[in-house]
């Protein structure tokens, strides 16, 4: 049973009573909350994922819930809690979802360190991934929502998980966040774009989420090998193109956009390692993000003339 | 540099707690530090000089004569008039250390 299988009724009955349990790639969550207004967005946001069933052990328990309002003349508060922690201070209620959003990717960061963590978006086409890594603002999710318009799956596009011992990429497909421009944009791009709820203000602008693909959903047990390591940045005056790295600059900028680093030690070493050896790595300029799109679609392209080889973990 | 011997006798070493692991691509070598948990983006001349010191301690006068061994090339050749800046960088970052022996 999916998300978006369960009634209105059904579903506020599993969120304030035991908690909706559903897997989002190698994770189960159990989330609790009583706000309706989050209750709407994160089962729309959700509505292709499983829902695991109640004897399902959960690897987070989250609790999105309303919060003291110590100045009457805010606006409903709302807090974020997992497993009894929490990365933020309260929020704005009507924001829930993408706080709800951002302390999911705190869970991962913080805990799963099974794996080896970027701030990435990850794509696949063909068996062969693509890790589109960068700060906040370098245009990724943007670039990664136009991937998918050419056919690419989407593994992640927050954060990539990598395998340390055999080197996959395992997928969280979580849904898309498009900000300010890149929502209309997204919204041209895709044959039916399925847009969430818009949210403005928030401290990171305007900001809307993108239903992950069905075909992403329902392949969220399956990992890729790394094929590309690409380092997109947006500018509007920018020459778009693909401008080949070394793989000692590749590795030394992805490892700047790895969360536990630290935490793993020599095993992060290793498994970045094999990973750029593996991967070709790119810087991309770009203006236009369907360009850039053609351009990282042309790899893959070239992949299949060239053959690479799938079993290289 | 906290070497107490004199110029030309101090014995350059990694220390074994170290335990360094090491990538080398396009002549530019990666080296992760266990002890330290940092990793190093070497040159090509400052990989090759910390491998041999990894392999075998040696004072700077000895390390010279290696790489100029290794890559046939003559001692007072301009890289390796840097050697003694070079393994003051190295101590610095904690890679090698002055031999107490």
């Amino acid at each position: 049973m999916k998300i978006g299988d369960l009634t209105r009724d059904q579903l506020h009955q599993r969120f304030a009573g035991p908690g909706l349990r559903t897997r989002i790639g190698p994770f189960v969550f159990r989330v609790h909350t009583p706000i309706d207004r989050f209750v709407t967005d994160f089962s729309a946001a959700y509505a292709d994922f499983p829902v695991c069933d109640e004897n399902e052990i959960s690897d987070f328990r989250i609790r999105v819930t309303p919060a003291f309002r110590r100045w009457p003349w805010r606006e409903a508060q709302a807090e974020f809690r997992a497993d009894g922690e929490s990365p933020f201070r309260t929020f704005p209620r009507r924001l829930a979802m993408p706080f709800a959003e951002w302390g999911l990717n705190w869970c991962i960061c913080s805990h799963a360190h099974q794996f080896l963590i970027f701030h990435s978006a990850v794509v696949e086409k063909a068996g062969r991934a693509a890790i589109l890594a960068g700060p906040p603002g370098s245009g990724k999710s943007t670039l990664c929502a136009a991937l998918l318009a050419r056919g690419w799956r989407l593994l992640s596009d927050e954060l990539a998980l990598l395998d340390p011992a055999r080197g996959r990429l395992f997928p969280i497909p979580r849904p898309v966040a498009l900000k300010g421009t890149s929502i209309g944009l997204i919204e041209g791009l895709l044959p039916h774009p399925r847009i969430g709820r818009v949210f403005a203000p928030t401290h990171k602008g305007t900001l809307a989420h993108l239903r992950p693909p069905l075909e992403a959903v329902e392949c969220q047990a399956e990992p890729a090998l790394p094929g590309w390591v690409v380092f997109p940045t947006h500018a509007e005056n920018a020459d778009t193109r693909l401008v080949p790295l070394r793989k000692a600059a590749g590795f030394l900028r992805l490892e700047r956009n790895c969360f536990n680093y630290d935490a793993l030690g020599r095993t992060a070493f290793d498994a970045l390692s094999q990973l750029i050896e593996t991967a070709e790595c790119y810087d991309l300029p770009f203006a236009q993000a369907a360009a850039a799109a053609e351009m990282v679609d042309g790899l893959a392209e070239r992949q299949l003339v060239t053959g690479l080889p799938l079993d290289a973990a | 540099m906290s070497g107490a011997l004199e110029e030309g006798v101090t014995v350059w070493r990694v220390p074994p707690e170290n335990m360094l692991s090491w990538r080398m691509w396009d002549d530019e070598f990666l080296v992760y530090n266990t002890a330290s948990g940092l990793t190093h983006h070497l040159n090509f001349l400052a990989g090759e000089a910390l491998r041999s010191l990894e392999a075998e301690p040696g004072s700077a006068s000895e390390l010279v004569r290696r790489l100029a061994d290794q890559f046939e090339i003559a001692r007072d050749s301009p890289p390796l008039q840097t050697i003694d800046r070079l393994i003051r960088e190295l101590d610095e970052l904690g890679l090698i250390a002055p031999s107490t022996s």
